[in-house]
């Protein structure tokens, strides 16, 4: 798909932002973030690729790059079973387009 | 509804995942802490550097990494995906980026800065590297080739960076040290001893 | 390394397919329709367009690593070389 992910080349942004000696983790919960993946094994590193390239453009450009993870991960354990529908409206965080996502317009 | 902070997702998501039997805090714990350690023996750019010390000491060693890498580097730890070796000469210095994501060999490096997943990285190191490499305090000759490589396919790239003059008869460990991050990826170079006495 | 002979060779030159997909895609749209000349095979893996959609790794494919003028790219002032991984079905004969 043609999404803003696609950056090589594009004009625009400013100096590299080098931090150096930076820590693995900068907040707790990119970590645990992290370390979460492993629960959605159950699909391909591709697919989990294409959720984060299906972010609404302006909520890609705005996240930080665990948060691109979160989302991901939010609707991977949601598409695959791991979260009920008593789980799923607190999916709902609103950002970015507003528009629904497949799992909030899915939920019965 | 109040918009969630992405720690309150985060905490939500982990409490939810475990409600339900499927991720075990303790073991979260475990993963991040053995990440943190930053061991020679975890992926991480201490094993990185150790490689790398290795090829430069041993001509064997170098062959078979620069030939067969994924099989020398399963030696250290398994890799789960490909991964190429590309050599830095006199004349052609190798730069490594992931324009689409961040794309990276964490199978033996752990995970990457932030600068490389960062947009202005992924967007500009393609176009003009010269000036991005500048900007991490690397100015290289104009006659010097520069590749960039763009990690598009499941395949890692690890620079083999040059190995410091005066270093000869140095012991593994010492050249080890000489290794950064950024000189296994390319936007940087080792140590230089002479200017560190 | 694959067992099997590749349709492209070292110092082949190929084309970057202009393949428009709503999926899931590894080719970069700067180096989309540009010449370049084929490497080495990298390695072999599944193709990510159908993983990204069924969720499940099908048969490995060939990728090779293609070399690209950074002039053709971004122009006179770019005097190096950008390299990408690309899968077979990606590219095609100039």
């Amino acid at each position: 798909m043609d999404g803003v992910h696609d950056l090589g080349g594009m004009h625009g942004f400013g100096p590299v932002p080098i931090e150096v000696d930076e820590p693995l983790f900068h907040e707790p919960w990119e970590g645990r973030v992290w370390a979460m993946w492993s629960a959605i094994g159950a699909t391909t590193i591709d697919r989990f690729r294409f959720t984060i390239e299906q972010m609404p453009p302006a909520r890609y450009l705005a996240s930080s790059y665990y948060e691109r993870w979160l989302w991901a991960i939010e609707r991977l354990a949601a598409e695959q079973g791991l979260l009920t529908t008593r789980d799923r409206p607190c999916l709902l965080g609103r950002g970015g387009s507003g528009r629904a996502t497949p799992y909030e317009s899915a939920t019965p | 509804m109040t918009d969630l902070t992405p720690a309150q997702r985060a905490e939500l998501l982990e409490h939810q995942l475990h409600e339900h039997g499927h991720v075990d805090p303790q073991k979260i714990d475990a993963a991040i802490a053995e990440a943190e350690s930053a061991s020679g023996n975890y992926p991480s750019p201490a094993l990185g550097a150790r490689v790398v010390a290795r090829a430069w000491s041993n001509s064997e060693f170098r062959q078979r990494l620069l030939s067969n890498p994924v099989d020398t580097l399963n030696e250290y730890i398994p890799q789960g995906v490909p991964i190429a070796v590309l050599e830095n000469t006199p004349e052609v210095h190798h730069v490594i980026v992931c324009t689409l994501c961040s794309c990276y060999p964490s199978g033996l490096l752990g995970n990457p800065p932030t600068w490389y997943k960062s947009f202005e990285y992924r967007s500009r190191v393609v176009r003009e590297p010269r000036v991005v490499l500048a900007e991490f305090g690397l100015e290289l000759h104009p006659d010097l080739s520069l590749r960039v490589h763009d990690s598009t396919a499941e395949q890692r790239y690890l620079v083999l960076p040059l190995r410091p003059a005066e270093t000869e008869g140095w012991e593994e460990e010492q050249l080890a040290a000489l290794v950064t991050r950024n000189s296994m990826i390319g936007t940087g170079r080792p140590i230089d001893p002479r200017l560190h006495t | 390394m694959p067992a099997w002979e590749g349709r492209f060779g070292p110092g082949d030159s190929v084309r970057v397919r202009n393949a428009i997909t709503n999926g899931h895609t590894r080719v970069p749209r700067y180096l989309r329709r540009h010449i370049g000349r084929v490497e080495r095979v990298a390695c072999v893996w599944s193709n990510p367009g159908d993983s990204a959609a069924s969720g499940t790794y099908g048969q490995p494919e060939l990728v090779y690593t293609v070399a690209f003028n950074g002039g053709d790219l971004f122009g006179p002032g770019a005097d190096h070389t950008v390299s990408a991984d690309l899968s077979e079905t990606d590219l095609e004969n100039p």
